[in-house]
């Protein structure tokens, strides 16, 4: 085995577990995240309470499995809903080209006028806190990468010659997207996606920090470190674990897509 | 022999200067020309002369600014100048000689179309254990003549040939020419074969002309072309291969 396989198991590996935890969080949870006990309140790491408890005598580390779904699984939908908006509008530009280029291209260019995170606090300010209005913000925000990535891809591939073949050959449009068009771009934007979970993760976490995902007593990451704030001094586990959870996730989807990207520059190659 | 199957007139074509400002460059500047039914017509001249930008227009891969493209026949097929480019590096080589037929194979099944595939790669001489390789596996000659067989899978009048040799060794050149030859004979084909190399030229084609900035500055039968050039160009084109 390479020494780039064995690092893509072992990361894989590490990412199904951390999956399993998110699936299985609220199962494993050695307590009620959100039974309140104050005769336990910010009592530190224990045995019976391995993450320590916050002012409410909540256990931390069950709340931190509870809060793993809603953290990720709400980061990896959006990530697929822009993975699959973005490519789909960035291909469709880059081959239609013209006017319908022109138009998709125009209406990227008005979401990325605004610095992301601001656009995403901006329109989840809007549509008012909660996680399907904080996932449609990120969701409007991170969709044009992938549309601008797609975009320069298909550019680049419409002048190959076997582009050109296939149309003399009597190709339709529809058969060179799906013959020749999408099996080219669709390892790159793959790619992208995996390298982008760690960001729509913390773009979560930060809109629930801020009050404008998540809403209280809903355990998740973003939102336990902004409620911690408040016992940073007495009790520091309440911000220390949920950050050490987020930061974790973050770490592995990176280095899991860095693996990804390795492998498929390798199996696919040009 | 005096049938026409192609035939240009007065095409025009000229492309957005660099960094998008408003001059044009004039890529080819009112250029006639016809290919007679079983005629191999060949395009000399320098690079940058038109003469890509005027095969691609004949191909119907490019719309022409203004002027006329008049082809008689049913199917045209083209050969390009990079074979290597020229096959999808995700798609195997008999999967890609098959989509010169997948698209035109009325009952025919898929299977049938590879079978078709394999039976164009004994025509063009490519061994069948290439038919589950990539063209990344193979070299330069071994994907044109994959290319080569992926036009003729649908029998076509007409083979558009961009620079077919330029890309390849010496030595693979002459054998690809030879097989361009061959099927000429076989298969009745008609060339409108685009080169810089004179010498490859005048061997293979029964008219030429010659091109310089968009224009064909000069055209007629090989022979007299190359023996008495009456353009002052033609003279200095044959004479930069002469001197090499």
């Amino acid at each position: 085995m390479t020494k780039t396989k064995k690092r893509a198991v072992i990361m894989a590996a590490l990412l199904a577990v951390f999956l399993l935890f998110a699936v299985f969080g609220r199962a494993l949870a050695p307590n009620d995240p959100y039974k309140t006990d104050l005769l336990h309140s910010l009592e530190g790491p224990s045995a019976r309470f391995p993450f320590g408890t916050d002012n409410l005598g909540r256990c931390i580390l069950s709340r931190v499995l509870e809060g793993a779904s809603a953290s990720i699984f709400s980061a990896l939908a959006v990530t697929a809903a822009v993975f699959a908006f973005g490519t789909a509008v960035g291909i469709l530009a880059g081959y239609l080209g013209g006017a319908a280029d022109q138009l998709l291209m125009k209406l990227t260019m008005i979401f990325q006028a605004f610095p992301g995170f601001i656009l995403a606090v901006a329109v989840a300010g809007m549509l008012g806190p909660g996680l399907v209005n904080a996932m449609i913000s990120l969701g409007l925000v991170y969709w044009t990468t992938y549309a601008r990535l797609a975009r320069s891809l298909v550019l680049r591939l419409r002048q190959e010659p076997y582009i050109q073949a296939a149309r003399l050959c009597g190709a339709k449009k529809r058969h060179i997207l799906a013959r020749h068009i999408l099996p080219a771009v669709l390892p790159s934007m793959v790619v992208t996606a995996f390298l982008e979970v760690g960001n729509v993760i913390l773009s979560m976490a930060g809109l629930s920090f801020l009050g404008l995902g998540v809403q209280a007593p809903q355990a998740e990451w973003g939102q336990m470190i902004s409620y911690g704030r408040s016992f940073l001094q007495r009790g520091p586990w309440c911000i220390l674990f949920p950050s050490l959870a987020l930061f974790a996730a973050v770490i592995l989807f990176n280095l899991t897509g860095d693996c990804v990207r390795d492998a498929l520059d390798v199996g696919g190659g040009e | 022999m005096d049938e026409i199957i192609l035939e240009v007139k007065n095409l025009k074509k000229s492309f957005r200067g660099p960094g998008g400002g408003g001059k044009r460059l004039t890529a080819v500047d009112g250029v006639s020309f016809s290919v007679k039914r079983g005629e191999c017509l060949g395009l000399i001249g320098e690079s940058g002369s038109g003469k890509t930008t005027t095969a691609y227009m004949a191909a119907g891969l490019l719309a022409p600014d203004s002027g006329e493209i008049s082809f008689y026949g049913t199917h045209l097929q083209m050969i390009f100048q990079d074979p290597k480019r020229a096959l999808d590096p995700r798609r195997k080589v008999a999967d890609s000689i098959g989509e010169g037929l997948l698209y035109h194979r009325g009952k025919l099944s898929r299977r049938q179309v590879r079978e078709r595939a394999l039976e164009a790669m004994d025509m063009v001489r490519l061994d069948r254990a290439y038919a589950g390789r990539y063209g990344r596996e193979l070299s330069g000659g071994e994907c044109q003549r994959a290319t080569i067989a992926r036009a003729v899978m649908i029998r076509p009048e007409l083979l558009i040939c961009d620079e077919p040799t330029s890309a390849l060794d010496v030595s693979v050149q002459a054998k690809i020419i030879g097989l361009l030859d061959e099927l000429k004979h076989s298969l009745g084909l008609s060339y409108l074969f685009i080169s810089h190399d004179i010498a490859l030229v005048s061997g293979f084609c029964d008219r030429v002309a010659v091109m310089r900035g968009g224009r064909i500055v000069e055209m007629g039968e090989t022979a007299d072309v190359l023996s008495r050039p009456r353009e002052e160009y033609t003279k200095v084109l044959l004479d930069s291969v002469l001197t090499l």
